[in-house]
């Protein structure tokens, strides 16, 4: 990874931790001050390296794991802010990272909305996160996993 | 069919494996690391292993 693409790539994370929102390729461009295909360029360098993944015109974010740029059935709120997450699994991730909060989703079995909240670390609530691919394949298909 | 982690487990082990993302510094962990991680939240085995490939 190049000095440029960290630079990059911390930003994209910042964005979702702040604006709880991915920044777009020209936001990225203005606020590093290079060209907009500079940053496509990176952007396209870090998810060949799977630290993010970018939507199907390959110029901007979709996710940077654990957080969504799309509005998906696992949200994530703290206060009175709000990010997406990409399944269960990255939901708990966002409270882990972020701090105590609630995680809203659905069960993928039943549909039955869920509901957990963390309180110093410590997850109230019941239930199970259903991992369906092995760990060393998370990448072969990250919308599946 | 795949791997059911209590959701405190899923929670801590995204502390770990989330770890530094916000920071410039960051760099993805070698698998040594990521074994050590999963296997300190009793994850271990063949759907664990992640000998050749990190997220």
């Amino acid at each position: 990874m190049t000095d440029f693409e960290k630079r990059v790539r911390t930003a994209v994370f910042v964005s979702f931790r702040d604006r709880a929102a991915a920044p777009s390729s020209a936001a990225l461009a203005t606020s590093l001050n290079v060209p907009r295909e500079q940053v496509i360029d990176a952007l396209r360098s870090l998810a060949s390296q799977h630290c993010l993944v970018l939507d199907s015109s390959q110029e901007e974010v979709l996710m940077a794991h654990p957080f969504s740029a799309v509005e998906t059935d696992h949200v994530v709120g703290i206060g009175p802010r709000q990010w997406f997450a990409n399944c269960a699994w990255d939901g708990l991730a966002i409270l882990a990272m972020l701090g105590d909060g609630c995680f809203e989703t659905r069960s993928p079995a039943t549909g039955e909305p869920l509901r957990f909240t963390t309180r110093d670390g410590i997850v109230e609530g019941e239930g199970v996160v259903h991992f369906l691919v092995p760990a060393r394949q998370f990448w072969q298909d990250i919308g599946h996993t | 069919m795949g791997a059911v982690v209590p959701v405190q487990t899923a929670h801590d082990l995204g502390r770990v494996w989330f770890i530094g993302r916000f920071d410039e510094s960051w760099t993805r962990e070698n698998p040594a690391t990521v074994a050590a991680n999963l296997a300190r939240h009793g994850l271990t085995g063949e759907f664990w292993d992640m000998a050749t490939e990190v997220g």
